[in-house]
C-alpha cells in the first residue's frame, strides 16, 4: 500500500545500436480479385534493440495491421504482397507456420487491448499462463507454475498464489491486463507488441500499468512496439515515434524532436486538437482537422493527407506519391513542403462566448441511491448493498457547465440515471423547477420537466436505432415535447437542428450505419437540443470518438451550449477535456463527493488526495516539459459493494492519516466559497502540497 | 449449490404437476368421456352412464385430478380395477399400490406391464442412435466450424441442410424401399422378435439409421455454429499468438468453450429429438414407448396416455435440470460469481 | 479494415458510404436464392393446380390399378385406388402451402407478443410467461400435437391451434432473449427520456431490430410445420378427405411399399423438396445477416 512519489526525469535507457526488427517496404492487402483493398501501401520501420517505438494514428490507419503482419496473423483474407520483415536473421513473411509458432510467444509476444476478452474464460489463470513456459522452454508443470508465480510477482499482482487458481472473470480490469502482460513476458521475448494496452482501463490504473511496463522493459530488456492513438501516452513511454495516416508513415522522429518540432501538417493538426491542462475554452478553441479520412480504395494520388491539409498546393502536392525524406538525420517526414511551412505557433484563440452566471437551476441535496444485490449467488444467503451514490450535494447554476469526474464505480453513471429519471433515488432530493424530482421516474414527471432535461449518451453505435432513419428520434422528440406543432413546423425545426450541428440536410433520411461515429454523435446532440431543454446531461459524449473528431464535436457542443445558455452536466473520465470544458467540477470516488469547486481550483492545490493522484496520472503529450510529481495509487479500484464506513478512499489513499480514515466519514473543508474538500487531513497541510502538474 | 438444486427441483415439480394436469384435463374433460373410452364405442349409453357414476366422473376436474394422483401414489384404489364392475381389469399387484398407473384398455394389461418394457426398448434405440450421433457430429461440427467458408465446410453444411430436410418417415420410406425392397438386406419391420428370421441386430439398423440421419444434421450444425463463434473470439487469437499449434489451440481453448452452448441447448431440446424417436418407431413397427403413446392416443386408452405423458414429462424435465446443472459446471462464470 | 470517416466543422466533401454489391437483396446468397426458387416453383404449381392438373385428384382410374407404375398416361403413376399421383401432389400442395404459412403466422404473432412482454415488462411478467412456456415446451412436440389433434379432431383450425401452442413458446424465447439484450441500448433510454410509452418502445424501437432472427426462424418453422403436417397425415391424424394430404398419401402407400414403392416415395419426395426449399432459404438468410 505504498506510494511512490519521486520527481521524475525520463529514465529510458539510451536506445541505439543494432536493429532488432526491420520492416522494409511492407505492403498488405485484403480481399481478392476485384475487391482488393490495400491496407498498407508501403511501410518501412526499424526498431532497435532495447528501444521503445511508438506507432500512433487514428482508427483505421493501419497500425494494428502492421502489428498483425509482424505476427503473421492477417486472417484468411489478408496478404503481405510485397516487402520483408527481417527479424533475428530471417524474413518473417516467408516463415512457415511451424516456424511462426516457434517465434510467437517466445521471441515476439503481444499484449492486447481488451484483456477480459483476451483470456480464456474457462481456464484458470495459472493454466493459461503455464502453457507458455511449458511450450517454449519445455518446463514441467511444476517448474512452469513456479515461473508463473515469479512473473506474476514482477507484474505486481497481489497474492499470486490465489490468483493462479482463479478464472479471468474474477479479476479486475487492471489485474487482467497484468495477467496479459505476464503472459507475454513469460518466455522472455525480444520484442513486445502492445496494442492499445491501457484503453478501457481507469486513469489511475492506467498510470500504474504504464509505470509497470517501463520497469519491466528494463528488467527483461525487451524492445517495445507501442501502438496507440493517445499522444500523451506515447510521449511518456516511447523513445521514438512514428505517425501513421491511412496506411502510410507520415512522420518519424525521436520523441522529443517530434513533440518539439512537429513537421508534418497531420502531426501538427493532431497536437492542436488535444486539450491541455494549461488552457481552457475561454483561452483556446480546439482546432480540428477538416475533411474525411480516405477509404482505402479512395486514396488520392499524390499526398494522402493532401485533401485535408491547410498547406496544400494544387499542382504540387497532388501529382506523385510523396516520398519519406529526412528533415534531420533522425527525423523523417513525408511532405513536399515541410521546409517551407512556417511552424505556426499554436493558435490560441477562443470562440467561446461565456454566458453570464445566473441563479442555481438544479440543487442536489444529499442524494443517495443504493441497489440490493441478493438472491443471485448460490452460496451466500446475505444480501449485499451497492451504495452507488451516497450523500451527493451540490448545485448547478443556469448556463454553466458542471463536470462530474471519476473512475469506474464512482457512481457518475448512476447519478445521471437518477437525474434523468431512468432510476429513482433511494433518499435525498433533486430540486429542479421548484419540484423535487428525485423519486419520480420519467413517466411520473410532468411534460415540462421531461422536456427540460435531456441527455447525450456515450456510445454512437447504440445511441440511434439502426432500423430507423436518423431524423426519426429527433422528430419524435419534437412531437412528444410539444415544442413545435404541425408537420411544417416540425420539419422546419429538424432542418434547423441539422444546420446547427453542421450536418447536411440530405443526411436526414440516412440510416445510422451510413454515418460515421462523429456524425452519429452530432445527431445525438441535435436530438438532445431538439426540445429546447434547460439542462443537458452529457455522459462521456466523445470518449468513443477519434481524437480529431472529439475536438470538432466538443467545439460544437460548447457553441450550442453558449448560444442557448443551456446548463450542462458533463460526465467524463478525461481530465484534460474536463479542464477545457468545465466551469465547475465535482470529483467522485466510490459514490461520494471527494472534492468540488471551480475548475481552476480543482486543478491546482490544495487537492484532495484522490484528485492529486488523478491529476498526476494524466499523460501529457509533451515530453519536453519536466514531469510533474508522480503520485501512484496501488491496487485496483475496489468494488462498490459494501463500502467502508469511513472515507471511501481509505483503502488506497497515499496520505492516509490512520484509523480515523477507516471509521469516520471525513469533514468538509471549505477552502473557499466555491471549493470544498472532504478529508481528515487538516486544511493547512493540504494547502502546503505542491502542484502535481508541471509548470509551463 | 444445494439451494439451487432445491429451487430447481421445486420448479420441476410444479411444472410436472401443471403439465400433467393439462393432459388430464384435455383427456378427461367431458365427464362421460372416460367411461365411454373405457367401454369402447359399442357399449350402449346406459352402461356408460352407470360406469360414469361409479367413477364419480361428475366431480369437478380438480378433484378428479387429485384422485388420479392419489391412485398413483397408492393412497387410493383404482376404481376401474374393482372386480364388481366386471370389466376384467386385474392387476396381480392389487388395485392399490404405490405406482399404480392404471389399466390399459388397449393392451388389456396393467399399464405397468406395458410401459416399462416399452421404455427400455426406446431407450435402446435412442441410446444406440446417440452413441453414433454425438461423436459424428462433434467431428463434423468442429471440422467445419474451424474453417467456415472452406470447401469442406460448405460441403458438410449442404449435406446437413439436406439431411434435416428429410423427415424420419420420409427417410424411413426411402431406406425401406432401397434396402428392404430392392436389396433385401434388411427387414422391413422391427418388432424385436426373431420369429421372422431376422436377428435383432439387423432389425435395429434401419431405425437407428433413420434417427441418426436426421438428428446428426441438426446437432452438427449447432456445434458448427458454436465453434465458428468461439474461433472468432480474442482469446483464441491469444492462444495462437502464444505459439500454440493449431491442434492444441482447438483442443484446449476452442473445444471447451464451444461445447457449452450446444450441450445445454441439446439437453433442452431433448423433446425435439424424442419426437423423431416416436416417428421412427411407428415407421418400423418398433415396440417402443413412442409408438405405444401414439397408439394409445388414437385408440383413446386414457390410462396409458396419462401415464405415458407423466413419464415423458419427467424425463424431459430431468433433462432440463441436467442441462442447467451442466451449464453451471461447464461455465465458470456462472459457477463462481 | 475499418474506415472511420472523420467529419469536421465545416463540411467539405461528405460522401455516403457506398455499398457495393453485385447482386441485390436476397439474391446475394446463392443458398437463399435456390431455396426461394424451389418454394416459388411449388407455389406456382399449387396456384395453377386446377389448371394444369391432368386429372381431378380423387378420380379413380380402374384401368391403371392393374399397373399403377409411372406411364405416359400417369407421369408419376397412380396410387392403390387408381388416383393419379401427380394430380394429388399438385392439389395437396395447395393445402400445405396455405396451412403451414398460416399456422406459422399465427404462432409468430402469439410468440412475439409473449416474448416482448416477457422481455420488457419486468421480472414478474417474465416469470409467469416463462413458466407457461416451460410447461408447454416440456412436452415432446409430437406428443403435444397428437394429444391436441386426437382430442380436438383433425381440421385446419385445429392444426393452426396446435402449431401455435407448440411453436409460440419457442418463438417467445427467441424474442425474449433479443429484447433483454436490446433494452440496454442507448436509443431505448433516449426513447424513455422523451416519454414514450412501453407499448411504443416494444413495437417501434425493439421489434424492428428483431427482424433478422425472426425471419430466419419463420422460414425454418414453415419447413418444420410442413414436416409436421406430413407427419400427422402419416400417423392418420391428417386432414380428412377430400383434400389430398401428402402425408396421408404416404401412409396409405406404405402398405404397398414392397410391391409399388413409388406410391410412397413420390409424396415423401414432394415433402422433402419443399422443406429443403425453406431450409435453404433460412440458411441463406442467416448467412446474409451475419455478413
Amino acid at each position: 500500500m505504498t506510494t511512490v512519489i519521486f520527481p521524475s526525469a525520463s529514465n529510458a535507457p539510451m536506445a541505439g545500436g543494432e536493429a532488432l526488427i526491420e520492416i522494409r517496404n511492407l505492403r498488405v492487402e485484403y480481399g481478392a480479385g476485384d475487391h482488393r483493398i490495400v491496407a498498407i501501401p508501403d511501410l518501412s520501420l526499424t526498431i532497435r534493440r532495447g528501444e521503445s517505438y511508438g506507432l500512433v494514428g487514428e482508427s483505421g490507419c493501419g497500425k494494428t495491421t502492421a502489428a498483425m503482419a509482424i505476427m503473421g496473423y492477417l486472417g484468411r483474407n489478408g496478404f503481405a504482397t510485397r516487402g520483408s520483415i527481417q527479424f533475428e536473421g530471417e524474413d518473417l513473411l516467408l516463415a512457415t507456420p511451424a516456424r511462426l509458432a516457434r517465434i510467437r510467444g517466445k521471441r515476439i509476444a503481444m499484449v492486447y487491448q481488451e484483456p477480459s476478452a483476451s483470456l480464456n474464460p474457462t481456464m484458470t489463470i495459472g493454466r493459461q499462463l503455464a502453457e507458455v513456459p511449458e511450450l517454449h522452454d519445455g518446463l514441467s508443470r511444476a517448474a512452469a507454475t513456479q515461473r508463473v508465480l515469479d512473473v506474476l510477482a514482477d507484474v505486481r499482482m497481489p497474492d499470486p498464489e490465489q490468483v493462479v487458481r482463479r478464472f479471468p472473470h474474477q479479476l479486475s480490469g487492471g489485474q487482467q491486463q497484468r495477467v496479459v502482460i505476464a503472459m507475454a513476458l513469460l518466455a522472455h521475448p525480444a520484442l513486445l507488441l502492445l496494442d492499445e494496452p491501457t484503453t478501457g482501463l481507469d486513469v489511475t490504473v492506467e498510470a500504474a500499468v504504464l509505470d509497470l511496463i517501463g520497469l519491466l522493459r528494463e528488467k527483461y530488456e525487451t524492445s517495445l512496439l507501442y501502438i496507440s492513438h493517445n499522444l500523451g501516452l506515447i510521449a511518456t513511454t516511447c523513445d521514438r515515434v512514428g505517425i501513421m495516416y491511412s496506411g502510410e508513415m507520415v512522420e518519424e522522429a525521436p520523441v522529443i524532436d517530434l513533440f518539439r518540432k512537429p513537421t508534418h501538417p497531420y502531426t501538427r493538426g493532431l497536437l492542436d486538437c488535444i486539450p491541455d491542462l494549461a488552457s481552457d475554452k475561454r483561452t483556446r478553441t480546439l482546432s480540428s482537422i477538416p475533411g474525411q479520412f480516405p477509404l482505402p480504395h479512395e486514396r488520392p494520388s499524390g499526398c494522402v493527407f493532401g485533401p485535408r491539409c491547410g498547406d496544400f498546393v494544387p499542382g504540387r502536392c497532388d501529382q506523385h506519391p510523396v516520398p519519406l525524406e529526412p528533415a534531420t538525420q533522425s527525423h523523417l517526414v513525408r511532405c513536399l513542403r515541410w521546409s517551407e511551412i512556417e511552424p505556426k505557433p499554436a493558435v490560441r484563440v477562443s470562440t467561446y462566448v461565456e454566458p453570464e452566471a445566473m441563479a442555481p437551476i438544479l440543487d442536489i441535496d444529499r442524494l443517495s441511491k443504493s441497489y440490493e444485490l441478493g438472491g443471485m449467488s448460490w452460496s451466500r444467503n446475505s444480501v449485499s448493498t451497492v451504495k452507488a451514490n451516497e450523500d451527493l450535494s451540490f448545485s448547478v447554476r443556469q448556463g454553466e457547465i458542471l463536470a462530474v469526474v471519476g473512475e469506474s464505480g464512482c457512481g457518475k453513471s448512476t447519478f445521471a440515471k437518477v437525474l434523468t429519471g431512468l432510476e429513482t433515488a433511494t433518499s435525498g432530493g433533486i430540486f429542479f423547477a421548484n419540484q423535487d424530482i428525485a423519486r419520480r421516474a420519467v413517466h411520473q414527471r410532468s411534460q415540462e420537466v421531461k422536456r427540460a432535461i435531456q441527455m447525450i449518451f456515450q456510445n454512437p453505435d447504440s445511441t440511434l436505432n439502426p432500423s430507423h432513419a436518423v431524423d426519426f428520434s429527433i422528430r419524435r422528440s419534437i412531437t412528444k415535447s410539444g415544442v413545435r406543432k404541425g408537420a411544417a413546423a416540425i420539419a422546419g425545426r429538424v432542418a434547423e437542428l441539422f444546420d446547427l450541428v453542421r450536418l447536411p440536410r440530405q443526411f436526414q433520411k440516412r440510416r445510422p450505419d451510413q454515418l460515421s461515429g462523429g456524425q452519429k454523435q452530432r445527431i445525438a446532440i441535435a436530438r438532445a437540443f431538439a426540445s429546447e431543454p434547460r439542462l443537458i446531461i452529457a455522459d462521456e459524449p466523445v470518449s468513443a470518438l477519434d481524437v480529431s473528431v472529439q475536438a470538432a464535436v466538443i467545439t460544437l457542443l460548447l457553441d450550442l451550449q453558449a448560444r442557448d445558455k443551456t446548463t450542462m452536466i458533463f460526465i467524463s473520465h478525461d481530465l484534460a477535456l474536463v479542464r477545457h470544458v468545465a466551469d465547475r467540477v465535482v470529483v467522485m470516488y466510490l459514490g461520494r463527493v471527494m472534492e468540488q469547486g471551480r475548475v481552476e481550483e480543482i486543478f491546482s492545490p490544495p487537492y484532495h488526495p484522490y484528485t492529486e493522484a488523478l491529476l498526476s496520472a494524466i499523460p501529457i503529450p509533451d515530453p519536453t516539459k519536466g514531469r510533474g510529481r508522480r503520485v501512484r495509487l496501488t491496487g485496483d479500484i475496489p468494488s462498490p459493494v459494501n463500502p467502508p464506513a469511513g472515507c471511501r478512499f481509505t483503502g488506497r489513499c497515499p496520505r492516509k492519516l490512520g484509523e480515523i480514515c477507516d471509521s469516520v466519514p471525513p469533514p468538509e473543508h471549505k477552502v473557499s466559497s466555491t471549493h470544498t474538500i472532504a478529508c481528515h487531513l487538516p486544511l493547512d497541510q493540504l494547502v502546503e502540497v505542491t502542484s502535481v502538474i508541471a509548470a509551463e | 449449490m444445494a439451494r439451487f438444486i432445491g429451487k430447481r427441483l421445486a420448479i420441476m415439480l410444479i411444472t410436472l404437476v401443471a403439465a400433467s394436469f393439462l393432459v388430464f384435463a384435455v383427456s378427461e374433460f367431458t365427464p362421460g368421456s372416460v367411461a365411454r373410452k373405457t367401454l369402447g364405442p359399442y357399449a350402449n349409453q346406459e352402461q356408460v352412464d352407470i360406469l360414469s357414476q361409479r367413477l364419480r366422473s361428475n366431480d369437478p376436474l380438480l378433484i378428479r385430478y387429485t384422485r388420479w394422483l392419489g391412485i398413483i401414489l397408492g393412497l387410493e384404489a383404482d376404481p376401474l380395477q374393482d372386480k364388481s364392475l366386471g370389466l376384467g381389469f386385474t392387476d396381480p399387484r392389487g388395485a392399490r399400490y404405490f405406482g399404480n398407473l392404471g389399466y390399459s384398455t388397449l393392451y388389456k394389461l396393467p399399464v405397468n406391464d406395458v410401459i416399462w418394457d416399452r421404455l427400455s426398448a426406446t431407450g435402446l434405440l435412442a441410446g444406440l442412435s446417440f452413441a453414433l450421433i454425438v461423436p459424428l457430429s462433434l467431428v463434423v461440427g468442429v471440422a467445419s466450424g474451424v474453417r467456415i467458408g472452406s470447401k469442406l465446410d460448405r460441403g458438410l453444411s449442404a449435406t446437413s441442410i439436406v439431411l434435416t430436410s428429410i423427415p424420419e418417415f420420409a427417410s424411413g420410406v426411402f431406406l425401406t424401399a432401397f434396402f428392404v425392397v430392392l436389396l433385401g438386406w434388411l427387414p422391413g419391420t422391427s418388432p424385436l422378435s426373431t420369429t421372422g428370421g431376422w436377428s435383432v441386430a439387423s432389425q435395429m439398423v434401419l431405425p437407428v439409421a433413420v434417427l441418426v440421419l436426421y438428428d446428426f444434421g441438426y446437432v452438427a450444425r449447432m456445434i458448427r455454429a458454436s465453434v465458428a463463434e468461439v474461433v472468432r473470439r480474442p482469446y483464441v487469437r491469444t492462444a495462437t499468438l502464444k505459439g500454440l499449434s493449431r491442434r492444441k489451440v482447438i483442443m484446449r481453448h476452442v473445444l471447451r468453450n464451444a461445447m457449452i452452448a450446444p450441450f445445454t441447448v441439446l439437453l433442452l431440446q431433448v423433446n425435439f429429438l424424442l419426437s423423431g424417436v416416436v416417428v421412427t418407431e411407428l415407421v418400423f413397427a418398433y415396440p417402443g414407448f413412442g409408438r405405444m403413446l401414439l397408439e394409445a392416443s388414437l385408440f383413446g386408452d386414457i390410462s396409458v396416455i396419462e401415464a405415458a405423458t407423466l413419464v415423458t414429462l419427467t424425463i424431459a424435465i430431468l433433462c432440463q435440470l441436467i442441462g442447467d446443472l451442466g451449464y453451471m459446471v461447464l461455465n465458470p462464470r456462472i459457477r463462481i460469481s | 479494415m475499418s474506415s472511420e470517416s472523420v467529419i469536421d466543422a465545416p463540411a467539405t466533401e461528405i460522401r455516403a458510404s457506398r455499398r457495393r454489391f453485385r447482386r441485390w437483396g436476397i439474391l446475394r446468397s446463392t443458398t437463399a436464392t435456390v431455396g426461394l426458387a424451389i418454394i416459388l416453383i411449388w407455389v406456382v404449381l399449387a396456384v395453377l393446380a386446377p389448371v394444369i392438373s391432368p386429372y381431378p385428384p380423387n378420380e379413380q382410374d380402374y384401368l391403371a390399378m392393374a399397373d399403377p407404375t409411372p406411364s405416359w398416361g400417369h407421369w408419376l403413376g397412380t396410387d392403390n385406388l387408381g388416383r393419379d399421383i401427380l394430380s394429388r401432389l399438385l392439389w395437396g400442395a395447395r393445402t400445405v402451402l396455405t396451412v403451414a404459412p398460416l399456422s406459422v403466422t399465427v404462432a409468430m404473432i402469439v410468440g412475439i407478443t409473449m416474448g416482448l412482454l416477457a422481455g420488457y415488462c419486468g421480472p414478474i411478467v417474465d416469470a409467469v410467461i416463462s413458466r407457461i412456456s416451460d410447461i408447454v415446451l416440456s412436452f415432446p412436440i409430437i406428443v403435444l400435437y397428437v394429444i391436441l389433434i386426437a382430442n380436438l379432431g383433425p381440421s385446419i383450425l385445429n392444426i393452426i391451434v396446435a402449431t401455435t401452442v407448440a411453436s409460440a413458446p419457442g418463438i417467445g424465447r427467441i424474442v425474449r432473449g433479443l429484447v433483454l439484450e436490446l433494452r440496454t441500448q442507448e436509443y431505448v433510454a433516449a426513447a424513455k427520456l422523451r416519454g414514450e410509452s412501453a407499448l411504443y418502445i416494444m413495437l417501434v424501437e425493439l421489434l424492428p431490430n428483431c427482424r433478422g432472427p425472426l425471419i430466419v426462424d419463420a422460414a425454418l418453422r414453415i419447413g418444420y410445420t410442413t414436416i409436421t403436417i406430413g407427419l400427422l397425415g402419416f400417423i392418420g391424424l391428417g386432414l380428412p378427405p377430400p383434400n389430398p394430404d401428402w402425408g396421408g398419401m404416404a401412409k396409405d402407400a406404405t402398405a404397398m411399399i414392397s410391391v409399388w414403392p413409388h406410391m410412397a416415395m413420390f409424396p415423401c419426395l414432394a415433402i422433402v423438396s419443399l422443406v429443403l426449399g425453406f431450409n435453404l432459404l433460412a440458411d441463406g438468410l442467416k448467412d446474409l445477416a451475419d455478413r
